[in-house]
């Protein structure tokens, strides 16, 4: 008999009760917003199918959006808008060397569910002394959670950003999670699906 | 040497994790019931086993390589009680006779068709009575045998939305005779017969609509918080009962609801383990599973609660080998365990075919028989039956998918050994796409319980383990070639609608001049839910009369069938979310349920 072995819990994709809740809140008060948003972070990538543990929900979107999304969440907000510019925890590994990576954004926080919504308007990335990069644009990805129609940061983007940092465990469950979207099959016994 | 080895008790056992175990498991799992699960195959991984080999047309769709092995057990057949049954040691050309193996159990392989039971089939037996009379019954079906759902549609409304949304069926919003089917996914898009199909059958009054699939029609998270990825529309996992899916998006608990389960550490799965005996105390409760491991030792497994999903005869088979239950007697027609199996549709039809110049019917990057469109305006009650000679009806599809690569059962019925090969998959070419269409309509009407036909154990042969094999009693009915030969004039009507040339109407079926040579993977009954002990072999919660800590769930538990849906997927996975309810009652104060 050949099988693969049953997934264990930490390589299961899945979102706990509370972002579970949270995240379909969010999706049925953002799906009027007219600026750019997105679930990206932990939060996202579970919902691409990538086996992380989120511990909150983060929103890519505009300057504009992060007022935007603060008024269609319609709650009391734990952190007002603001600039703001801080160090990750992770470290970005380029050409075989370590730097800090820092990311900057118009930044809120609003508890939606019990869960903290960090909301990133224009957010930048620079590494260790470059320069900050462009503010991050993309078209999203939608998915269906429950009954709400979710925004997600694409996850070919996440999937360049693991690899631009050097973060290879992540880049290799995101790796995965495409090839377990996709006509892997054919590829490995070298038939064209066109 | 094989060894005998209590296992530890534990609050629940799952008889099998195939479509209704995996999703009862999960339920069980997440309301902090510990829980073991006993299945006879193994966890399959979509990417890592199904998609480096799922292009094995051979393989998969004849040979079954993912399916159960029918030399570890199978079912014996015969169509009345005077024959001598011969077991089904073979899969062969056309008759496929596949039970699931391994977590997701039949779902891994199935077509994928969805859809509920409208209102009527859980009231079978008093609307008919109500509307036509008891004789206008006793006439379309003689030796009738059947009774009413111990729960309503409405009843169940809840747990159908709850299960849908889970397996995210696609399909209709806007399905008349089933009130309240919004499905949580769009359907699939349709094919150039499925959109004539609309327009002819909607200009003849009818009410086409998309059907209800299980392919997951956009990317989603269920209320489990499982992550599910889309269809590719990879053509490959449809038709009939083939192919796998690689990505997951084919419905199936081992994608849906299981790594929930997993996820909570409650859940502790016995793969590649065989089920072969319940033991009971002398009041007739459940005290332990027995089963097979891989290497062959006995494991004894206690709990305080079992609920068997495995497959339909082998829940009676297993019941009546552990000597549970009132087994059926058809002399008497008494006892209930085993009594009362049916099938949900019933041949021979009668067939009208007319020929399309739209080409390409056999949508080649089709899936799990999607795309389609149906009408149930000749279904079930849906219609007057004053004067006709059957009760229940057909429904006509038209335009799925074909799916499962060149070898698929429909298109390639030059398949054999012989031809197989670059010559073969040339001569499907033309099949694949062609410069025309022909089409069937083809209506096969209920074929509803009757006390002629049953499942018991065989007296001749056993399953490789020296247990006897199920045996199985059934035959076609008149009900359905009369409703078939009844509703063939308005095929023809609507083939005719859509600009058909050379359209033809067989000649009337003769009832039974085709007989049941195989079993169904949907055959309802044989162990069915009721209110009546003498009956029913449950209650509503699926809860066994005589052993109140086993529950079952499944086809064979419903006491009626309807050609309303193909497959039974969707209303048995209904009743499972009911039946879990019920275990976690039972569990909260043993007893019989109310």
């Amino acid at each position: 008999m050949y099988a693969s072995r049953p997934p264990s819990p930490d390589e299961i994709a899945i979102l706990n009760r509370e972002l579970l809740a949270c995240t379909i809140r969010v999706g049925e008060a953002l799906r009027g917003m007219t600026e750019l948003w997105a679930i990206g972070g932990d939060a996202g990538l579970v919902l691409h199918g990538v086996p992380v543990e989120p511990d909150g929900i983060e929103i890519i979107t505009t300057s504009k959006g992060v007022d935007e999304a603060l008024a269609a969440l319609r709650g009391p907000v734990a952190a007002a808008p603001e600039v703001r510019e801080r160090r990750l925890p992770r470290d970005a590994l380029v050409d075989g060397a370590w730097y800090p990576l820092f990311v900057r954004s118009r930044y809120a926080a609003v508890p939606v569910e019990g869960v903290t919504v960090e909301l990133h308007g224009d957010r930048q990335l620079r590494i260790g002394e470059w320069e900050w990069g462009d503010p991050l644009r993309f078209k999203p990805e939608v998915t269906q959670v429950t009954t709400a129609d979710v925004n997600l940061v694409p996850l070919r983007l996440e999937s360049e950003f693991a690899f631009a940092l050097g973060w290879d465990d992540l880049a290799r469950k995101i790796a995965d999670a495409i090839a377990r979207q996709t006509h892997q099959g054919m590829k490995t016994q070298g038939i064209s699906a066109e | 040497m094989s060894q005998v080895i209590e296992e530890k008790p534990t609050d629940a056992v799952v008889l099998g994790l195939g479509a209704m175990g995996g999703d009862i498991a999960t339920k069980l799992t997440l309301a902090g019931v510990k829980t073991v699960g006993i299945e006879k195959g193994p966890y399959w991984d979509f990417q890592k086993d199904f998609a480096p080999v799922k292009y094995d047309e051979w393989g998969i769709a004849w040979m079954r390589k993912f399916d159960h092995s029918l030399t570890v057990s199978t079912f014996s057949i015969r169509n009345n009680s005077t024959q001598m049954a011969l077991p089904v040691r073979r899969n062969t050309l056309g008759q496929i006779h596949t039970l699931g193996n391994g977590v997701g159990g039949a779902t891994q392989h199935y077509g994928g068709q969805m859809g509920r039971f409208g209102p009527w089939v859980y009231q079978m037996k008093s609307s008919t009575v109500s509307r036509y009379g008891q004789a206008f019954l006793d006439a379309a079906v003689p030796h009738e045998d059947i009774f009413d759902f111990p729960v309503t549609y409405e009843d169940l409304l809840p747990y159908y939305k709850d299960w849908e949304m889970a397996w995210g069926v696609n399909g209709t919003d806007q399905q008349p005779f089933y009130p309240d089917s919004v499905y949580p996914k769009p359907p699939q898009p349709p094919t150039p017969g499925g959109q004539a199909f609309t327009e002819a059958a909607g200009a003849r009054g009818v009410t086409p609509q998309p059907m209800a699939g299980a392919p997951a029609t956009k990317p989603f998270t269920n209320q489990y918080g499982v992550q599910v990825n889309a269809c590719v529309y990879d053509g490959w996992c449809g038709e009939g009962c083939n192919f796998v899916c690689e990505t997951g998006a084919k419905a199936n608990p081992a994608f849906r609801t299981v790594p929930a389960a997993i996820k909570t550490g409650n859940l502790d799965m016995r793969l590649n383990s065989y089920v072969f005996r319940l033991d009971t105390d002398s009041s007739g409760r459940v005290t332990a599973a027995r089963y097979y491991d891989s290497e062959g030792n006995v494991h004894v497994q206690p709990a305080s609660v079992f609920v068997s999903t495995i497959w339909g005869f082998n829940t009676v088979r297993l019941m009546l080998i552990s000597k549970i239950g009132n087994a059926y007697n058809p002399t008497t027609v008494s006892g209930s365990l085993g009594r009362g199996i049916a099938q949900p549709t019933g041949a021979p039809g009668r067939n009208v075919t007319g020929t399309l110049n739209i080409g390409a019917n056999a949508y080649p990057s089709g899936n799990s028989q999607g795309g389609g469109i149906h009408i149930l305006d000749l279904a079930d009650d849906n219609f007057d039956h004053t004067g006709k000679n059957y009760i229940g009806g057909s429904r006509v599809i038209v335009g799925q998918y074909a799916g499962g690569g060149p070898g698929c059962l429909g298109i390639a019925t030059n398949a054999s050994p012989a031809n197989v090969g670059s010559a073969f998959k040339a001569k499907q070419k033309d099949v694949f796409i062609p410069p025309k269409t022909m089409l069937t309509l083809s209506g096969a009407g209920n074929c509803p319980p009757v006390t002629d036909y049953y499942v018991d154990l065989d007296p001749h042969y056993d399953d490789i383990y020296g247990d006897p094999l199920a045996r199985q009693t059934l035959d076609n009915l008149a009900n359905g070639t009369n409703c078939a030969n009844d509703q063939a004039p308005l095929y023809e009507a609507i083939l005719n609608k859509m600009g058909a040339s050379n359209v033809t109407v067989a000649q009337p079926a003769a009832p039974l001049s085709v007989h049941v040579n195989n079993w169904s993977h949907h055959t309802r009954g044989g162990a069915r839910i009721g209110t009546d002990p003498t009956l029913s072999v449950f209650n509503k919660w699926g809860q066994c009369w005589t052993s109140q800590n086993l529950f079952a769930v499944g086809e064979i538990t419903e006491p009626v069938g309807s050609c309303t849906e193909t497959g039974g997927t969707h209303p048995a996975g209904a009743l499972a979310l009911l039946t879990a309810d019920g275990i976690q009652k039972y569990l909260a104060s043993p007893g019989l349920l109310a």
